[in-house]
């Protein structure tokens, strides 16, 4: 169980920030910056942080959807920047991701039965009618109906179709799926379906997922391990029920007591932080969260170097050199 | 409360024109949202919220309709009985609405600070220094730092955050009774959201004015709203106190939200109570 399926070593992605008017590259957004971490076989790990943390850059670089600037991604002991495209494709069979936007991730001309098809085919898993089978049960286990294979997108709701963009990813039989805000665009009541089929998934299948979210609440009922970015580096790293009981880095405390309580009347007690997310294309040096830092003992030895990952207890580790401190004023 | 509610919505029927036939957007609403009161409006995609909002500012596209029998009276007005020009009046002055996606509700070639002025231009203000002033001094309010140089921007080169302050600047300028907002956080990261709700609050108890806060985030319910009304299909199938809502929904539907909202267990550092 304990060993990593996926392992991310410094991944850096740069993207060129502006071009000149002769289209020369002015400046860089540093997207992805030496992001370490590991995926364990049959875990979830959830990957979270607000818009522009470098969450989904992260999630497709490791996939090689975008080509990483810098670092390492081995999966299964396979070094994925080093294959050429033909063996990248082989392996992408294991590898698999779900977009937010159903709509946009399936061809509305096919039907859906063509389009979960179509990956077992190109991988030489099935063909003709077995393939028409394993269609009618793939379909038939993210709870749509064989004959279902027949429709199109349009004639499904947006939850029906995330299962669709579901079954199309387990057609290959992969062991790794990047669930990239796979249940943000729908409503609670779907969502709470589609959350439950895919842990059920992942037990029946013994699949391994990175999760890439921005809802704290959702990423608490499903994740084993999260790990929290800002700015394009990885802050924070822990088991799910340490990481929610007891944050660490100043960053995760503020987020956390952020999140909205369904709760009348719950004491609100929420560490405000001033100002914005500073651009990527100015990140302060040091720890890129020193401008907002609500530390008290922060000062400038903070802007000097960018903080290390050190384990704090066993397995959670953190990003930030000053004392360990629970940000929120005690309630009187 | 004394006197009649500031809002009352009696059989509101919003019916839109699609390609089969005629669909019940909002259908038989009836509600009051008295003054100074924080309502909010909640419900799943599809369920006629923001139809109901539409209806209420009077702002439906070509292929809606509100039925006969329909009834929306505001601060002693029959809303469905006055001119277009005295409902243009009304808007922005006296019932105004902030929209979830600034982007798209902003004018993308003008700077913010001309939109915010124009809102005090078109409802009488002449002079463009006291415009301005007036937009800056509310852009300030609504805690954008620098505002003075902000109100040059374009909405393009603004965050996400700051656009939606520049709503609520738009939408607070005249010190309307009752604002409407449509989602106006979910598009938001929830540090920003943690602001705005804050901002929003701060406002409402500085001016006294009405809220109706369109949501279907239950967490921002319980923060921020005082009674809810719960929409499903086109009703209103509850409409209760938040606490009693939480505590004991008396439908269904609103049993079955509120067991299915994810919500933080283990929250440590926030030290509420575990249910």
């Amino acid at each position: 169980m304990t060993a990593p399926l996926v392992s991310v070593r410094n991944l850096t992605k740069l993207y060129p920030a502006r071009r000149s008017m002769f289209g020369r590259a002015m400046g860089e957004v540093r997207a992805v910056d030496g992001v370490t971490f590991d995926v364990l076989a049959g875990e979830t790990l959830a990957l979270v942080g607000e818009s522009g943390c470098g969450k989904t850059t992260t999630g497709r670089a490791i996939l090689r959807l975008v080509e990483p600037t810098a670092g390492d991604v081995h999966f299964d002991g396979v070094d994925v920047r080093a294959l050429d495209r033909e063996a990248l494709r082989r392996l992408r069979r294991r590898m698999q991701v779900v977009f937010q936007d159903p709509y946009a991730s399936l061809d509305p001309r096919m039907t859906i039965g063509r389009t979960v098809q179509e990956g077992m085919e190109v991988h030489g898993l099935a063909t003709g009618s077995e393939a028409g089978r394993r269609t009618g049960r793939l379909l038939e286990e993210v709870g749509l109906h064989a004959g279902d294979a027949s429709r199109y997108p349009h004639e499904f709701s947006g939850g029906q179709r995330q299962r669709v963009a579901i079954a199309r990813a387990l057609a290959v039989e992969p062991s790794f799926i990047v669930l990239d805000e796979a249940v943000s665009a729908l409503d609670v009541t779907v969502q709470a379906q589609v959350l439950t089929l895919l842990m059920d998934l992942q037990r029946d299948r013994g699949l391994t997922y990175l999760f890439i979210a921005h809802n704290l609440a959702v990423v608490e009922r499903v994740a084993t391990r999260v790990a929290v970015m800002y700015l394009g580096r990885l802050v924070e790293i822990a088991a799910a029920a340490k990481l929610f009981a007891a944050p660490r880095h100043p960053y995760t405390q503020a987020l956390l007591s952020a999140v909205p309580v369904p709760e009348p009347g719950a004491r609100r007690r929420r560490i405000v932080l001033a100002g914005e997310v500073p651009s990527r294309t100015a990140a302060p040096p040091g720890c890129v969260f020193h401008p907002r830092c609500p530390h008290p003992a922060k000062d400038a030895e903070c802007m000097r170097a960018v903080p290390p990952l050190l384990e704090e207890s066993s397995g959670h580790l953190a990003a930030c050199i000053k004392p360990k401190l629970p940000l929120l004023p005690e309630t009187p | 409360m004394t006197g009649p509610p500031l809002l009352q919505v009696q059989d509101l029927r919003t019916t839109y024109v699609r390609d089969t036939g005629r669909v019940h957007a909002v259908d038989g609403v009836t509600f009051d949202v008295g003054a100074g009161e924080i309502v909010a409006l909640v419900g799943e995609s599809g369920c006629g919220k923001t139809a109901l909002a539409l209806s209420l500012m009077r702002v439906l596209s070509t292929n809606g309709r509100l039925e006969p029998g329909s009834r929306i009276r505001f601060d002693g007005l029959d809303l469905l009985s006055l001119s277009e020009r005295a409902m243009c009046d009304l808007r922005g002055r006296r019932l105004a609405m902030i929209f979830q996606e600034p982007l798209s509700a902003l004018n993308p070639v003008m700077t913010v600070g001309a939109q915010v002025a124009e809102v005090a231009r078109l409802h009488g203000e002449r002079s463009r220094r006291v415009a301005w002033d007036r937009a800056i001094a509310m852009l300030e309010r609504t805690g954008i730092a620098a505002a003075g140089r902000r109100a040059r921007q374009y909405p393009h080169e603004l965050s996400g955050g700051m656009r939606q302050r520049v709503l609520i600047a738009m939408a607070l300028l005249l010190a309307p009774s009752l604002v409407i907002a449509d989602e106006p956080t979910s598009a938001l990261d929830v540090t920003v959201q943690a602001q705005i709700l804050d901002l929003l609050r701060d406002l409402q108890r500085e001016t006294g004015m009405a809220v109706l806060f369109i949501t279907h985030d239950f967490g921002v319910v319980a923060e921020l709203c005082s009674r809810a009304l719960v929409m499903r299909e086109g009703k209103i199938v509850e409409d209760a106190p938040v606490d009693r809502l939480f505590r004991s929904p008396a439908h269904p539907y609103t049993a079955e939200l509120l067991a299915v909202v994810p919500r933080l267990r283990a929250h440590g550092p926030r030290g509420a109570t575990a249910v």
